[in-house]
């Protein structure tokens, strides 16, 4: 179905949306008071997400979900990148937190997260004989 | 690869903005293929050929390469 809402306005309305949402929440939380500082950075958020998406460039194509094979794929090889250097980081937090004797579980999560989603992804994106399809790449 | 889509565009006179909205992909990505930074996927050489008249080879020289994606 296709949504009513243009597509460079989806991500701005669904952040005025949300942000409204976490707004009025914190506003009753800790007083109606907190709503004067948290209202302008929702809407400036929005604003300024709206402007960037309507731009010519292929972060504004990404950011208006408009985006075309070339930049679909590059989406895809920046995403493997944020991927690898947060397993990295993870692997290497766990590294410091043995040898600093600290907590080891929060770290351990993460490493055996990334181990389970390696093997979700293998085999949520095998090929399948006979499926037709659209795949992105060389 | 080399490619012959900046001498064709030219030929009929056609933008890169033009021609991005003819393949329905963006103007960067255009610009990208003309330049050979970017390697087009097979459907996408196909729409780009069948545009100009011409066969994916006649398009595309897989014999030079210089660039790639």
């Amino acid at each position: 179905m296709m949504s009513p809402i243009p597509p460079r306005l989806r991500a701005p309305v669904y952040m005025l949306v949300g942000g409204g949402v976490i707004d009025v929440i914190a506003g009753a939380a800790w007083g109606w008071g907190s709503l004067i500082s948290l209202g302008p950075i929702t809407v400036a958020a929005a604003v300024g997400y709206y402007v960037l998406a309507g731009r010519d460039s292929d972060f504004s194509a990404m950011l208006r979900d408009q985006a075309d094979e070339r930049q679909v794929y590059r989406r895809l090889k920046i995403q493997a990148l944020v991927g690898r250097v947060m397993t990295a980081a993870v692997a290497v937090g766990y590294l410091v937190a043995a040898l600093a004797k600290a907590a080891l579980w929060p770290f351990a999560i993460f490493v055996a997260l990334a181990g389970v989603t390696f093997l979700a992804g293998w085999l949520v994106y095998r090929e399948h004989p006979g499926a037709g399809g659209q795949q992105v790449g060389h | 690869m080399r490619n012959r889509v900046r001498e064709q565009r030219i030929q009929r006179e056609l933008s890169q903005a033009e021609l991005a909205a003819a393949l329905g992909v963006s103007r960067q990505t255009v610009i990208s293929i003309e330049n050979g930074r970017y390697l087009p996927s097979l459907p996408l050489a196909f729409r780009i050929a069948r545009f100009f008249d011409l066969t994916v080879d006649k398009m595309f020289d897989p014999d030079d390469e210089e660039t790639g994606s």
